[in-house]
């Protein structure tokens, strides 16, 4: 459940990002699908190396997510402006959630 | 313009939560961030236990899963404030310095707490009787009766009986009564039958098997975490997400590159 709580979340946030930057149509589906692989990988990582410190439960793992995704921006078809940029401030705006989240709940 | 103004929000509320709010507790730890931000999570334990880890040394953490902060060899007597549960269930021990433990590694100890939960313990006096302790004579207040720990203090009030509001009839007959406050001293036990006998300490009870001292041999540490937390289902599910959707990214057409 938390699996699924924590990639129906980072769909939404990231999703409206999307659209507030200007990605539209087909362009949004494929960021969507490139958080549905790297989103299940990092929780799961984060899962797994909990007790091994912050660099490598969360920091290394959310690196990875960004570098990926702008990787798959780059690479494959699509019309999103500057992507690195988005893949960098999409993660960081859905991590930040995450935390704020955390808090409240 | 939107990108900018897309950027600056989330610049805004990345370091907007490194502020946190603090609320009122019993006792809260000075400088824990990780205590003030997950406060509804904890629970107050205020008992002593001893480090027991299966590895031979209790791992201290700055936090639950964040960085380590040292070891506690196993034997250490450690007294834990709080017991954090974690989304997952995993209850961790919060000490006073402001480092945590997995409460798995620790073991309890038969003391005062769990004493008070003694079935034996009356409001009343065994039928017939009664003590006078003379004046100046030294008497020792012990946790629990016989428990590990007690002190000396002498006494100069020869009613004894009328403050004490509990009374336990040891194994060996021995009658003890109970009293809230004396003299600087809270929840303390005397021994009405013999007053100042240190003799009457048992040995030491733990509530679990001890993994220290002759014959104990420490289990690789990562052998232990990965049979705690490794759960199939939890590592299938997020492939199975991550796998589908690598498939269909392998599908998706790739960008023309430039000139052709």
């Amino acid at each position: 459940m938390h699996y699924l709580i924590s990639l129906l979340l980072t769909l939404l946030v990231e999703g409206i990002f999307a659209l507030v930057w200007g990605i539209r149509k087909k362009d949004l589906l494929l960021v969507l699908l490139a958080n549905m692989l790297t989103n299940p990988l990092v929780v799961l990582a984060h899962n797994l190396l909990l007790l091994h410190g912050f660099w490598l439960h969360t920091l290394l793992p959310e690196l990875w997510a960004v570098g990926t995704e702008a990787a798959i921006y780059r690479f494959k078809k699509n019309h999103i402006p500057s992507p690195a940029l988005f893949a960098i401030s999409a993660n960081v705006l859905s991590y930040s959630l995450g935390l704020l989240l955390g808090q409240l709940f | 313009m939107k990108k900018l103004i897309c950027l600056l929000f989330t610049l805004t509320l990345f370091f907007s939560l490194a502020s946190t709010a603090s609320a009122d507790v019993i006792w809260e730890p000075y400088d824990d961030s990780f205590y003030t931000r997950n406060q509804e999570d904890f629970t107050h334990a205020g008992y002593y236990a001893y480090a027991n880890s299966p590895a031979g040394e209790v791992t201290l953490y700055k936090k639950p899963g964040g960085k380590t902060e040292g070891t506690m060899t196993n034997g250490e007597l450690c007294y834990i404030q709080y017991i954090y549960t974690g989304d997952d269930g995993t209850q961790w021990a919060l000490f006073s310095d402001e480092t945590y433990a997995l409460l798995t590694d620790l073991l309890n100890r038969y003391d005062e707490e769990f004493f008070d939960d003694h079935p034996e313990i009356t409001d009343s006096a065994p039928q017939g009787f009664s003590v006078k302790i003379p004046v100046d004579e030294p008497i020792l207040l012990w946790t629990y009766p016989g428990g590990v720990s007690h002190v000396r203090s002498n006494y100069w009030d020869e009613d004894i009986m009328s403050g004490l509001t509990s009374y336990y009839t040891d194994k060996n007959g021995l009658v003890w009564g109970y009293m809230g406050y004396w003299f600087g001293h809270q929840d303390v036990w005397i021994c009405l039958s013999d007053y100042n006998n240190p003799d009457l300490q048992e040995p030491e009870i733990y509530l679990g098997e001890i993994n220290w001292g002759e014959g104990f041999v420490p289990v690789e540490e990562a052998e232990i975490i990965q049979k705690g937390s490794f759960k199939l289902l939890y590592v299938i599910l997020p492939l199975a997400a991550a796998g589908l959707a690598a498939v269909l990214l392998i599908f998706w057409p790739k960008k023309k590159q430039e000139g052709k």
